[in-house]
């Protein structure tokens, strides 16, 4: 009897205990931690990056990365004519030899991971597949463009998207396939906003120091605002595939400028921000963060001895 | 950027382009912010094919190929001595043999020729000469979030690179530069600019004088003592917090990299450096346009808005571009469900009971296209973006009592012109008592129309006065900044107190001898110019007009003008002659209108 006992203690205390931890998962669900740190070196390895470095200017690095649908990692290296590939834990797994003279302003990843490298000197985007492959090169008349932008994925269809959130359909990318959209055929057709998921767009703004506003432009336009001091950029990244949608922002806090994620359910209610402790891009870069489908951060850092990638995955 | 050169280099130069090069503008004289923009942009947005195929020398050892059979958007980035300008640059490409070339520019000389410096500057001179008679530092290395960058201000990383500030955007910072292998203009976050250090071109034009109001634009803006950083005597004596409001009474001076100015806050008095500090505005004014517009455009296929119900508004709904109303810019707007559209502090923004306008109580700041108390029932609200416009559709809206509903249009376009059209007032929709009309931030200014007059296929277009004051002179945008529908304009105004000179102008309009031009000044009332018997300007044969406004006495009192356009038969059978306001069936009955305040 009494051990009997003694198993019903032990059970009740077991069940309790993952009774808790579930609960305490729950609360956690949308928390970040990193969970991994991975450095790069430069240098001429395969596993290694290219470091444009003169007495002159501004040394150079990747700044075009991206995760495929598996939740991996890809890093374009456009003056070593590589792609580095890392496992969605992190782990180096190949180089992929892209071809010769193509630059990189901007790399996305699509369904089939088929990889799409915005080439701005050329102004075409190229279609690569995973072996590093050129299947298929699509030329553009970027006048319409703002500013040189950042492609999207969005319903089988790539876009550029430039400063003023204005996007740019390029291709339509249905079965795996690179196609001119029609639109595109005579004078490409640009409208405001981001597109994203099956049947959005979103434009976000700021009231500089004050407030973070989101458009989201579906049937029915959703209109959201949060409070952030300090706020001095706001930017869409992603929307994953439980239909969270990520927002980047930038905001200063006494002398420092602070960068924040802010993750948003569906329906637009905010879930979580995190704060990503380390911020200071020393080399140049225009993109700052990617997002995978799971939702997990991926940092990039061009860091003077070697560059850094910091994997921030959900709880 | 570094000043790098081999004598190989200097032997390919001399072979290569012997008589093409930049090697700084002529006079070192004032420039205004939009031409230096003008300049980088010219460069980033330049369509080039190279005669040859050419291997253009960019840094280092490295060369970039550039085919002939390949149209590039951008000019050339090129680390060579001497440096090329835009026409230097498309001489060379244009007469190329081919082979190994050295065209373009690096990022410091595209900032030394776009600020038309006396000679071309590298990374490390600019950080050097900081604060010695060509630039000043607005900020430390590191605070571009933190201080005010005007377009044409540039972000300096000594011995790395340069580059200019175009406007903030959303997600940060949009930037004009010169990068391997073509210039560019991109958008760029601040945590990646911490190596920058945010500086400005002396002799700006338009730049703050004293006497100019500002405000303070960011958070623990310190105010010293005196107009240094280094010394004993540069104690911070207060910190302001943003947006604090004060009088520009001494400066500028040039010390310690900075330049500074001495302002009075309302609690404290001190030197503030530049970067901190932009310049108010003075009001911007309005004037309009009523028109019968037949040319209706519906757009209940856009995006629909949803959420308005009775007495309330929605928001903040991003506009898609900076809109200028009067003294600011708004990104964001809010539409009430009381038949007017609102910027910034939305108190009252459901507020269904109609005042005239202006008015200091709230709702303030608002663009009334039909402010009275209206119900939605089973209307719809729709917008949609256009190239440079923002449109919203109210169809079939309804009032809170009676049956009619309205359908209309405001469209909001970026160089803040404002457009009302009503397609459709249906079953006898009351217009009679709606406020129609503008009115800003402080209810202070505005402008407001007979809403009896409004029929169906009626449109209204409001004119932000084309006038940046900075008190001591009035600029006036060029014609084709004006919106294309703007009928004339006034390219002179004497300042108020000036005897000798005309205010002149000049109608737009082709058919320039089918109008009349009256000006009213305002002095204690309303008066004819130049005379009470003759109250129409003469027009000469290139369609330019003038007139003397000179008052008797007291002429600098006189800082209203008040510009007429009628048809040209138009007969003015009130004399206008000390009245407090301008008749309305005067207002209404003219084509254009310019309200100038000096």
């Amino acid at each position: 009897m009494h051990v009997i006992n003694n198993r019903i203690i032990k059970l009740f205390i077991i069940l309790l205990l993952i009774f808790w931890l579930s609960g305490k998962n729950a609360a956690c669900e949308n928390t970040y931690h990193l969970v991994r740190t991975v450095k790069v070196d430069y240098g001429r390895d395969d596993n290694h990056l290219s470091l444009i470095n003169t007495d002159s200017f501004q040394p150079i690095v990747s700044e075009s990365f991206s995760n495929d649908s598996n939740g991996n990692f890809y890093v374009c290296d456009s003056s070593s004519n590589k792609i580095l590939n890392y496992s969605k834990n992190g782990m180096y797994i190949k180089a992929i030899r892209s071809p010769d003279n193509i630059s990189s302003a901007d790399m996305i990843i699509d369904q089939s991971n088929n990889i799409y490298i915005y080439d701005a000197i050329q102004s075409q985007v190229n279609q690569i597949n995973k072996y590093g492959v050129l299947r298929q090169s699509l030329s553009f008349n970027p006048e319409q463009l703002s500013s040189r932008g950042m492609l999207y994925i969005s319903r089988q269809k790539l876009y550029i998207v430039d400063s003023d959130q204005r996007s740019l359909e390029i291709a339509d990318l249905s079965n795996g396939k690179m196609k001119k959209s029609k639109n595109s055929t005579h004078k490409p057709k640009i409208t405001m906003g981001i597109p994203a998921g099956m049947d959005r767009k979103y434009i976000v703004s700021l009231k500089r120091g004050k407030e973070g506003i989101i458009n989201i432009l579906e049937k029915r336009t959703q209109i959201i605002s949060f409070i952030w001091d300090g706020i001095v950029s706001i930017r869409f990244l992603k929307e994953d595939q439980h239909k969270n949608f990520y927002i980047q922002t930038e905001r200063i806090q006494k002398d420092v400028v602070v960068l924040d994620i802010h993750t948003f359910s569906h329906d637009g209610q905010l879930l979580n921000s995190f704060t990503i402790q380390d911020n200071q891009y020393p080399y140049w870069t225009s993109k700052l963060l990617s997002i995978d489908d799971e939702g997990n951060i991926w940092q990039f850092i061009p860091n003077v001895q070697f560059a850094r990638i910091n994997i921030f995955n959900k709880h | 950027m570094h000043y790098y050169i081999t004598f190989i280099q200097i032997g390919l130069i001399i072979f290569a382009s012997p008589s093409f090069s930049w090697n700084g503008s002529q006079d070192w004289q004032p420039i205004d912010q939009e031409t230096i923009a003008r300049i980088a942009n010219e460069m980033i947005d330049i369509r080039w094919q190279p005669k040859k195929d050419i291997r253009n020398y960019a840094y280092s050892n490295s060369y970039t190929y550039f085919s002939s059979s390949k149209i590039y958007t951008g000019m050339a980035y090129c680390q060579n001595n001497p440096q090329e300008n835009l026409s230097e640059f498309l001489n060379g490409i244009h007469h190329t043999n081919g082979g190994k070339t050295y065209f373009g520019n690096d990022c410091s000389g595209f900032v030394s020729i776009c600020w038309q410096l006396p000679e071309r500057y590298v990374t490390r001179w600019f950080h050097r000469d900081m604060g010695d008679g060509y630039f000043y530092a607005l900020g430390a290395k590191g605070k571009s979030a933190f201080v005010h960058l005007m377009k044409g201000d540039a972000l300096n990383a000594s011995g790395r690179h340069i580059r200019l500030f175009d406007k903030y955007v959303s997600s940060g910072v949009q930037l004009l530069e010169q990068t391997p292998d073509l210039a560019r203009r991109k958008t760029f976050q601040f945590s990646s600019l911490i190596s920058y250090q945010p500086i400005r071109r002396e002799l700006l034009i338009n730049s703050l004088t004293v006497g100019d109001m500002i405000e303070t634009t960011s958070d623990d803006v310190k105010v010293r003592e005196n107009a240094c950083v280094s010394q004993n005597n540069c104690r911070i004596i207060s910190y302001q917090e943003k947006n604090i409001e004060g009088i520009v009474i001494d400066g500028p001076k040039t010390n310690d990299t900075y330049r500074w100015w001495k302002i009075k806050f309302n609690n404290i008095t001190g030197w503030v450096a530049e970067g901190y500090l932009r310049p108010k505005q003075i009001e911007t004014q309005y004037s309009y346009k009523v028109y019968q517009n037949n040319d209706w455009h519906d757009i209940s296929y856009a995006n629909q808005l949803t959420g308005l119900k009775d007495d309330n508004y929605i928001g903040p709904i991003i506009i898609g571009f900076p809109f200028p109303f009067f003294n600011d810019c708004y990104e964001h707007l809010y539409i009430s469900s009381n038949g007017f559209i609102g910027f910034g502090e939305t108190n009252e923004f459901d507020n269904y009971r109609n005042t005239k306008l202006p008015m200091p109580s709230p709702p303030n700041n608002i663009i009334a296209w039909c402010w009275r108390d209206l119900l939605i029932r089973q209307g719809k609200v729709y917008y949609q973006y256009a190239d440079d416009r923002f449109i919203i559709q109210f169809s079939n809206y309804g009032a809170y009592s009676g049956i009619g509903t309205i359908t209309a249009q405001v469209t909001l376009f970026s160089n803040g012109q404002i457009r009302f059209q009503y397609y459709a007032l249906d079953n006898h929709f009351e217009m009679d008592n709606a406020s129609i009309g503008l009115e800003n931030h402080a209810g202070s200014t505005g402008l407001q129309l007979d809403s009896k007059a409004i029929t169906d296929g009626m449109a209204i277009d409001f004119y932000a006065q084309p006038i940046i004051a900075d008190k001591k002179r009035l600029v006036l945008q060029t014609p084709q900044q004006l919106s294309q529908n703007k009928l004339f304009l006034a390219t002179h105004i004497p300042e108020s107190g000036n005897r000798i000179k005309n205010l002149k102008g000049r109608i737009l309009d082709k058919n320039f001898h089918q109008y009349a031009v009256a000006v009213f000044v305002y002095r204690n009332g309303w008066f004819s110019k130049p005379y009470l018997n003759k109250p129409f300007s003469e027009i000469d044969s290139d369609g330019f007009w003038q007139c003397d406004i000179t008052t008797q006495a007291h002429d600098e009192k006189s800082t209203r003008i008040k510009v007429l356009l009628f048809h040209e038969n138009y007969q003015l059978t009130q004399k206008i002659n000390g009245i407090s306001s301008m008749p309305s069936d005067i207002l209404s009955s003219s084509v254009d209108c310019l309200d100038i305040f000096r």
